[in-house]
């Protein structure tokens, strides 16, 4: 895999941080276009431009396949982030992990990281930590890495400081419990 | 103030940081190289003592609520011994973390970077450390811990997927060089425990400091666990010859780990993590060292020796000429200078102190 890889960027002239910073910007520009442009062709000009500018750069030797995958892939994950305003930072920090990748490699991008995550640790919403509930690690389960199914949510995660804590009762779905309902009659 | 203050649990996983970094680089060969065989007896053997050094030293400290070692060396001599004790354990961080880091670039070089000047490859961490200081204490320490679990996951990992290849015959004989060389004058791998200094200056960044013992005792128990991983990991894998002349021991290891043809040279993963741990320690030991300067200089703000110190720890870093040097200097001075000032000088300043402060209550 390695030599097809190789065997791929042969044929271009650029360095890898050329193609992918023409890229990432292509990529950025396809986007605010088709956020600018009305609705109903919006989407289209975003697919078709991304596919027509994908397929022209390589057909001329301008970037590598590899690398068109890469942005491509880099780009989808992007928008797979739940909440989207939480992506619009990423926008700018892929700009800098690319400029310590290149400059440093996989050093520069491992103490980004580290860097990174500390600034993440030391930002704080309403006066509340950004990596509550990660860390430090909260009492309340199930508001950190992995989010319980609505009818398991029974507390309210402790670093809300609520005054009540229970937000539902133990059995919420009190329907699929006819004795309970009969206890509740009587 | 509520930047400054971690809890127990990140407390714990602070500690244990600092012995886990230094596994990473040359540990266990220095381990290795005086116990052979026997290390995983010496290390369980000392691992004991190390745990009872950790309950005394909670047992001194217990009576100083929430002061560090710098503010019972005020309480025991005053501000001249504040001062000395101050510098001796700044030079003890400084000097440890710039051979460490060194240690580890050069490790780098040798694996990654052999046309790179040694210069280009501190810098990053150097330029990372500007960075960090300028964070409080509490969130550097937030982040070690979201960092911590993957570095001990991938100790163990290294170990269970590297368990095909052990030889366990090297493990025999049973006793190394003898009952003396494992018992008696085995007792000097206890530098391998120098996290315990941390121990010192933990109390006044504790938010629950009725959680002293918990943290004294836990760290040295996963730490012990982790030095017996990683040890083990070396021992069964390579022969001595290679046990103590290999650079990044541990990294040799990971490239033996393979699931199939696909899953393969696995070491730069490692690698990846590891950085993030030796960042880690260099964060905390830089701030340990800023804030007794802190303490000692009567400064107002930390911001004033964000960059100091980070330069301070590369020229310490570049004065070594090479490899060699360093590894005179980790294998011979080392152990010696962790054992006088983390187990001895700093111990006997804690007796003192109590000691003076059972004399005051006796008089009162």
């Amino acid at each position: 895999m390695l030599y097809s890889i190789l065997a791929s960027r042969e044929t271009v002239p650029f360095p890898v941080i050329f193609e992918i910073l023409l890229l990432e910007i292509s990529f950025e520009l396809i986007r605010e276009a088709g956020i600018r442009v009305p609705s109903p062709i919006g989407p289209t000009i975003g697919i078709v431009g991304a596919l027509i500018i994908g397929q022209s750069a390589v057909s001329a030797g301008i970037v590598s396949p590899i690398l068109i995958i890469i942005v491509a892939m880099t780009g989808i994950a992007s928008f797979a982030v739940p909440d989207y305003s939480f992506s619009f930072h990423l926008r700018i920090y892929r700009f800098v992990f690319i400029f310590l990748g290149y400059c440093c490699g996989f050093l520069g991008i491992g103490l980004g990281f580290l860097v990174y995550i500390a600034v993440l640790c030391d930002t704080k919403s309403f006066g509340i930590p950004f990596t509550s509930g990660i860390s430090p690690l909260q009492k309340t389960v199930g508001h950190s890495y992995f989010l319980q199914p609505i009818w398991l949510r029974e507390f309210r995660a402790s670093y809300l400081d609520a005054k009540k804590e229970e937000k539902q009762e133990k059995i919420s779905m009190r329907w699929k419990y006819p004795s309970l309902k009969k206890e509740d009659s009587q | 103030m509520t930047d400054t203050k971690i809890t127990s649990k990140e407390a714990i996983m602070l500690i244990v940081t600092i012995f886990v970094s230094h596994t990473i680089v040359t540990l266990p060969q220095n381990l290795l190289s005086n116990t052979k065989s026997a290390t995983l007896i010496n290390l369980v053997y000392v691992g004991i003592i190390a745990l009872l050094l950790a309950y005394v030293i909670y047992r001194l400290l217990k009576n100083f609520a929430s002061l560090d070692i710098i503010d019972i060396s005020e309480y025991l001599g005053g501000k001249a011994l504040k001062n000395i004790i101050g510098g001796i354990f700044i030079t003890y961080f400084i000097v440890t973390s710039s051979n460490l880091l060194r240690e580890f670039c050069e490790g780098l070089r040798v694996a990654f970077f052999p046309m790179t000047n040694i210069l280009y490859i501190l810098i990053p961490f150097i330029i990372m450390l500007f960075i960090t200081n300028y964070l409080s204490f509490g969130s550097n320490i937030k982040a070690i811990s979201l960092i911590f679990p993957l570095v001990l996951v991938s100790i163990v990992f290294l170990f269970f997927g590297n368990f095909g290849n052990f030889s366990f015959e090297r493990m025999f004989p049973v006793l190394g060089k003898g009952f003396t060389d494992t018992f008696i004058t085995g007792i000097g791998n206890i530098f391998a425990f120098s996290g315990i200094s941390c121990l010192y200056f933990i109390p006044p960044y504790l938010q629950e400091p009725n959680k002293m013992k918990q943290v004294c005792l836990s760290s040295v128990i996963i730490g012990l666990l982790y030095f017996l991983f990683c040890t083990a990991t070396i021992l069964l894998l390579f022969s001595f010859f290679v046990d103590v002349d290999e650079v990044l021991p541990l990294f040799s290891a990971a490239s033996y780990i393979e699931f199939g043809v696909f899953f393969q040279r696995l070491e730069s993963f490692f690698m990846l993590i590891w950085i993030l741990e030796i960042g880690a320690y260099l964060i905390i030991t830089n701030r340990f060292s800023i804030s007794i300067f802190q303490k000692i200089t009567n400064l107002k703000s930390q911001k004033a020796l964000s960059m100091i110190f980070p330069l301070l720890l590369l020229g310490i870093a570049l004065l070594p000429k090479n490899y060699s040097v360093i590894r005179f200097l980790e294998s011979n001075i080392y152990a010696y200078f962790i054992i006088g000032i983390v187990f001895v000088l700093a111990i006997i300043i804690l007796i003192l102190a109590n000691l003076k402060k059972q004399k005051e209550r006796k008089i009162q």
